[in-house]
């Protein structure tokens, strides 16, 4: 009777492993929800003879739409206990949303095994998916080292060199030489950056984690109130010229040189080339972070959420595992969109070495990798998109002098033990 | 005589400097999808229209299935505000002109329910949408809101004001049956009442993007709203096809609004003059 009950436990086992494994000869069609341009990118990728030659029955259906409209759609199906897309991208802000609240599937453990899998991904974008009890929730795709973008051009009229800045402070002090009164108005036209609150987050791991680490939120005390001096200090020189992100105003100073420099992750680089400066090609170079400060501003994950039934799980893992780990996969969404790669053995392509026209001849992507590879590893939790909030206030009000570093700090700490206890 | 002259100049002057401002941003939106998407966030703003329109129809058409979009918004719209108005109006009518038990409470009750955040529905109403099998269809667009809150509020409002009971009366003893009354008396007489309803239903419902979005998730077959957003892109420059789109997506808008100025205004002004 035992043996019979062992034998039975044995077949139900091998056949819930046979229906979650993968079949290269039936067809699927896969569901993927993704925002911005991904949808463009991966479909490039799923068109290539590569990716036909390994899935030639594999099919897919997409829903697309912009940051906010995708993660609430995403965020209210599994709030709802429903079953989303088989593949759901979620950019880094988004991911501390389920770190702890469960509906995404494991992917380190087995049959998936991501955190083996992922083994040459970056190492900071894998902790940024890793929730605090070893889970894995997604896999990182594309990630955006944070650089200094600046003017060239710019820069040699004010004869200042921003390539090897040794700290925020000299950042400053360069900047106020890039100030000019170019129309001779007795006005200041010409600012180092758009505003104070740039600055706000890159110097936090680009806002991405150890807000609350070991239990200790905003901890050391001393690197929360820099950052927060730091956006003072930048108006009280008057080097920003306070404008508004993505505002007219905002995208057309750095076209007409009203801006010379804008701290962001690689993919503004994308930006500043197919559409907000591409007439300034030659112009634009990118340096490290002032102080070699290591941080990403962005990037994507791919997850599966845990309502999407064994087999599909199955499928949709093979297309992750081929998104984030294939190197021709990587390539083309970095062609495609300028997504840069999670994946650290693309770094040693060529193309990594290959000089980039727009930035004068640089070459930039060695810049990114090494950044990336550099860049610290940080701990996520459920509560960093609030927190982010509570800190761009804490910035905002520094900003305009309502209150000081301190008061900022101390204020931002009391908010942020009352929304999560 | 002079001073009543000089009184209506200022007067039309000061309305049509309040149109033009209101007017501003209907021509602005057109304005700018005319122009390339690399130049629509160009500084000083562009005010006249420019020439790319071909460039970002071609970037609009390409990129999502716009007139698809167009006629699901178009259809959802249409059969939404006719339901709204129609079931609206009947509940409207009950309230101001029937008596019947817990009439004050079940009142309170329909009011009481516009103090809660659409939002924190949305869970249940995810959940009770799929065990219907309503996800990409029209349904949980429609359905829901044929009897909202909201509607039949302004309705029984309309109602108790524009409708005298006398009216009704001679309705009876001339031998109308009671969904007569309504039909051939109370839907006339309300028809100020149902423009506003009406339109307020259709923008409301054109402009709809989070229950279109997660209720419609296929592209083919969700709404504009859902499909502009599509082209919100930070690499790519999809701002020319995005402002086309928008303003395309203005002219039902528009047109609406032109057909039933009239009955708006006087539904606007009902009640402001004793009769």
């Amino acid at each position: 009777m035992k043996r019979l009950a062992v034998l039975l436990l044995a077949l139900v086992c091998a056949g819930t492993l046979f229906a979650q494994q993968f079949d290269p000869n039936k067809k699927y069609v896969v569901t993927m929800g993704l925002y911005g341009d991904l949808e463009r990118a991966y479909k490039k990728v799923f068109e290539s003879p590569a990716f036909k030659a390994k899935f030639p029955n594999v099919t897919f259906k997409f829903q697309t739409a912009d940051f906010n409209g995708h993660h609430n759609r995403l965020s209210t199906v599994i709030a709802a206990g429903e079953v989303p897309n088989d593949i759901e991208a979620l950019e880094i802000r988004y991911v501390a949303n389920f770190i702890e609240g469960g509906g995404l599937t494991d992917l380190g453990a087995p049959p998936f095994n991501g955190k083996q899998v992922g083994k040459d991904i970056v190492a900071f974008a894998m902790a940024n998916a890793t929730t605090t009890k070893g889970k894995l929730l997604a896999m990182p795709v594309d990630i955006a080292p944070a650089v200094l973008f600046y003017r060239k051009d710019l820069a040699d009229a004010a004869g200042v060199n921003l390539d090897n800045l040794k700290s925020w402070d000299e950042y400053i002090e360069v900047g106020k030489k890039l100030m000019i009164d170019k129309n001779g108005d007795g006005k200041k036209d010409q600012f180092a950056i758009t505003h104070p609150g740039d600055v706000a987050l890159i110097p936090l791991n680009g806002g991405n984690g150890d807000w609350i680490k070991d239990g200790k939120i905003l901890e050391p005390k001393e690197r929360y109130i820099a950052v927060l001096e730091l956006a003072k200090k930048i108006r009280q020189a008057g080097i920003d010229a306070d404008l508004g992100a993505w505002t007219g105003p905002w995208v057309e100073s750095f076209k007409n040189g009203t801006v010379a420099t804008m701290p962001n992750g690689a993919w503004f680089g994308g930006s500043l080339k197919t559409w907000i400066a591409p007439d300034l090609k030659g112009k634009w170079r990118v340096a490290y972070l002032p102080g070699k400060m290591y941080a990403a501003q962005g990037g994507t994950y791919l997850s599966i959420p845990a309502k999407v039934p064994a087999e599909r799980k199955a499928v949709a893992w093979e297309i992750i595992k081929y998104l984030t780990t294939n190197p021709e996969a990587q390539l083309i969404t970095f062609k495609e969109i300028d997504a840069f790669p999670a994946l650290t053995t693309v770094y040693n392509d060529k193309i990594m070495d290959e000089p980039e026209e727009y930035f004068g001849g640089q070459k930039v992507r060695k810049i990114y990798a090494d950044v990336a590879l550099h860049t610290p590893n940080s701990e996520v939790t459920e509560y960093d998109n609030v927190i982010v909030s509570i800190w761009n206030r804490a910035i905002g009000n520094v900003i305009l002098g309502k209150q000081t570093p301190e008061e900022a700090y101390q204020q931002a700490l009391k908010d942020i033990k009352a929304t999560i206890q | 005589m002079r001073g009543t002259r000089f009184a209506r100049i200022i007067t039309y002057l000061v309305l049509g400097l309040f149109s033009l401002l209101f007017a501003f941003p209907f021509y602005y939106v057109f304005v700018l999808a005319t122009w390339p998407g690399d130049r629509v966030l160009e500084f000083p703003p562009h005010m006249f229209f420019g020439n790319g329109v071909q460039e970002n129809a071609q970037i609009l058409f390409s990129r999502v299935p716009y007139l698809k979009n167009f006629l699901n918004s178009l259809g959802i719209a249409a059969i939404s505000t006719v339901l709204t108005i129609f079931f609206c109006t009947m509940a409207g009518f009950a309230f101001a002109k029937y008596k019947f038990k817990f009439k004050k409470q079940l009142y309170q009750f329909v009011i009481a329910t516009l103090a809660i955040p659409g939002f924190l529905n949305i869970v249940p109403f995810y959940k009770m949408m799929v065990a219907f099998k309503w996800i990409n269809t029209w349904l949980p667009l429609i359905v829901p809101g044929m009897a909202g809150a909201f509607g039949i509020f302004l309705m029984t409002q309309f109602m108790e004001n524009s409708i005298p009971e006398e009216i009704l009366e001679a309705g009876r003893i001339d031998g109308l049956t009671e969904f007569g009354l309504l039909m051939k008396i109370a839907f006339p007489l309300a028809k100020p009442g149902m423009a506003i309803l009406g339109i307020i239903t259709f923008i409301g419902s054109w402009n709809s993007f989070t229950s279109a979005m997660i209720f419609l998730p296929s592209v083919e077959k969700t709404t504009l709203p859902v499909a502009l957003s599509m082209l919100n892109s930070r690499v790519d420059n999809n701002m020319g096809g995005l402002m086309l789109g928008t303003a395309l997506s203005l002219i039902p808008i528009i047109i609406v609004f032109v057909a039933f100025s009239k009955q708006i205004i006087a539904g606007l002004t009902a009640g402001a003059v004793k009769s």
